[in-house]
């Protein structure tokens, strides 16, 4: 299939996401493995809508929240996510807001000294297996998670 | 803690029950674990982690199989064609939550108005488990 850099991250993403839903409905997966494809799905759809086809998207991890400070200018994802005017769209993104740093905050750093689902780090001189952290703040449950879910979701229908 | 532990060691040796809703071993009806006291834990969980939540309805299951809840905020997307569509959760045995749970986020607007899954009953059958203290 060919494609230019937009509809690839757009496909990418789109595989991510579909696999980070099979793994929430999978019992005893480690809650790493879901927060990674979360991460790795929002950064690929952010990319994608960030770039507009033949240039392609910057190297970096942190994309989240730009895409979501662009998205408010985007008629068409305002319309896909059925808010009633455009102020209420950008309240909408506001209150993913929060909840998107969290999401970049996942990605593992060059020292790995903080908590990230993919790589292990060291902490006070001792050493953690991502599989072996609980990430407090992030419950497979709690109602964040259904928020950007649902958006990435909007997103990638509209796209 | 041993339980927990042992939960946790169940899960990294990948022992765990069938992935399939509603398959898995049917946790105690009353105690800790009852499906009530468990739905009021997740509840409680949840409306700690999103302050824009403003209440909690519980639906019932009448197997016990799994917790419904339907959160009630006004930041939430608008539902799609007016159906109530919640996501699903595998049971997290590591934090006391031994059951499936469906979880929907609605707007204040849409509650008592969207067209609920098959076999949720209707919304009358719904009771407030939480509900958050209006600022004074």
């Amino acid at each position: 299939m060919s494609h230019n850099w937009r509809s690839a991250f757009l496909a990418q993403a789109r595989s991510d996401f579909r696999i980070l839903e099979i793994l929430s409905l999978r019992q005893g997966v480690e809650r790493c493995h879901c927060l990674h494809y979360l991460q790795m799905a929002a950064e690929k759809l952010a990319k994608a809508f960030l770039t507009k086809g033949a240039a392609q998207p910057q190297t970096t991890h942190h994309v989240l929240v730009r895409f979501l400070r662009r998205a408010e200018t985007v008629r068409e994802l305002q319309r896909a996510c059925r808010t009633q005017s455009v102020a209420q769209f950008r309240q909408y993104l506001k209150g993913l807001m929060s909840v998107a740093q969290e999401v970049e905050a996942l990605v593992p750093q060059k020292n790995s000294v903080r908590p990230n689902p993919e790589y292990p780090w060291v902490e006070s001189g001792v050493i953690h297996a991502p599989c072996e952290y609980a990430f407090p703040g992030w419950p497979g449950d709690a109602p964040k998670l259904i928020k950007i879910k649902s958006f990435i979701r909007v997103c990638l229908q509209q796209a | 803690m041993v339980a927990s532990e042992k939960a946790k060691a169940r899960i990294r040796s990948g022992r765990t029950s069938s992935s399939v809703p509603g398959k898995g071993p049917k946790p105690s009806s009353s105690g800790k674990n009852g499906p009530r006291e468990v739905a009021l834990r997740l509840a409680q969980w949840n409306a700690k982690a999103e302050p824009n939540i403003r209440e909690i309805l519980l639906f019932p299951d009448k197997r016990g199989e799994e917790i419904r809840l339907v959160e009630v905020d006004p930041t939430a997307l608008p539902s799609d064609e007016g159906r109530l569509v919640p996501f699903y959760f595998a049971p997290d045995p590591v934090n006391e939550i031994p059951l499936w749970s469906a979880i929907a986020v609605i707007l204040p607007r849409e509650k008592g108005k969207l067209r609920l899954p098959k076999g949720w009953g209707k919304w009358d059958q719904a009771e407030i488990i939480w509900q958050r203290k209006a600022r004074k």
